[in-house]
């Protein structure tokens, strides 16, 4: 019986220990899409590196580029070392107007290994699925300049195995995504 | 209290509570509305549209409301709100930002912004453009508005620009 709890409480420790950062089952998984580098990149190229992803388009003025500045911060608290371990994805919900050509200047500006990846409405849902992501062409709002995109806000953390380790929602701090980097660095 | 030391302590007060303009600021009278700590999104230079945020301060005792905004950055502007429903942002033009009397409207990311479409030139950090705002009550005003990447506290060199900056200058 002593032995029994002994060896609970090992196993507790142990996994308290290991399970810092949370899996989330099956959201998440392999893609692969059109990309900013003129060829279509799938997730699993990056086995080995952690991947920090999101969902936007770059007609979107407030939403996307305030993600994109955060994760900026995020990598920019990180130690060189694990900084270069680290791969930046971007993921259009705006095919009709965000071409593999239009990405690579947006994504490029915020930073220099950053990947944009695009597709087809359909490939693009079905990644977006896989990541419990979603968004639609907003018909309801008119604007002066053409049509809007609702889209869901998260920012997810890949580690070298391509499992999603970590989700953030828009007021989660740059310090708290570079510390949970740091710690799927250490793994890798 | 003198009369010299009863001025003395409202003049820090106010400068406490930030009301008195930075040294050159013209015509900063703290009446009408005006527009603080203002700053436009700085964009890659494909980029369709931007941003603009501010402090609107209300001294009247009047409820006062932003009506539109223009600025030759942009061929479109228009005054846009955020709303997070079940995880999902949803962005929409909005008719009014309402600014209580003797209160302040924040816009900020994530929420209220002046939207620029169907941009001009992609505003870099360094640049200012004017943006000229319309209200229900107050004068219309125009601020000479400093480009920025963010404007949170993280960055000081933004932080110092942004306070000494011409962000809150009204013609």
């Amino acid at each position: 019986m002593r032995t029994f709890i002994v060896m609970l409480a090992f196993l507790f420790l142990t996994s308290s220990a290991q399970a810092e950062l949370k899996e989330y089952g099956s959201m998440g998984g392999d893609f692969t899409l059109p990309s900013s580098l003129d060829r279509p990149v799938s997730l699993s190229e990056f086995r080995g590196q952690v991947v920090i992803l999101f969902f936007g388009y770059t007609a979107c003025p407030d939403i996307c580029p305030t993600t994109m500045v955060r994760v900026q911060q995020a990598l920019k608290e990180l130690d060189p070392d694990v900084e270069a371990q680290v791969q930046p994805l971007f993921i259009s919900v705006d095919p009709e107007r965000d071409t593999p050509e239009q990405l690579q200047g947006y994504v490029t500006y915020f930073h220099p290994r950053f990947i944009g990846l695009t597709g087809s409405l359909d490939e693009l849902k079905a990644v977006a699925r896989q990541y419990g992501a979603f968004f639609a062409k907003d018909t309801r709002t008119e604007t002066a300049a053409g049509y809007l995109v609702a889209h869901s806000g998260y920012v997810y953390l890949l580690d070298g195995e391509g499992e999603l380790r970590g989700l953030y929602r828009q007021d989660a701090e740059p310090e708290e995504m570079a510390d949970d980097i740091t710690t799927l660095a250490e793994d890798l | 209290m003198t009369h010299f030391s009863k001025l003395t302590l409202a003049l820090l007060v106010a400068l406490t509570l930030g009301f008195i303009p930075p040294a050159g600021a013209q015509s900063q009278d703290g009446s009408g509305v005006e527009a603080h700590e203002a700053w436009i999104r700085a964009t890659p230079p494909n980029a369709s549209s931007s941003a603009a945020y501010m402090h609107l301060m209300n001294y009247e005792a009047q409820a006062d409301a932003l009506l539109s905004a223009s600025s030759p950055l942009a061929e479109v502007t228009e005054i846009h709100n955020v709303t997070e429903k079940d995880g999902m942002m949803h962005m929409a033009p909005v008719d009014a930002i309402e600014v209580p009397a003797q209160g302040m409207a924040e816009l900020k990311p994530g929420g209220f912004h002046v939207m620029f479409m169907k941009l001009k030139q992609a505003p870099q950090p360094g640049e200012t453009y004017p943006v000229t705002l319309r209200f229900r009550h107050a004068p219309e005003i125009t601020v000479q508005v400093p480009v920025m990447m963010n404007a949170t506290p993280m960055d000081h060199d933004q932080m110092h620009q942004m306070h000494h900056g011409g962000g809150s200058m009204k013609n």
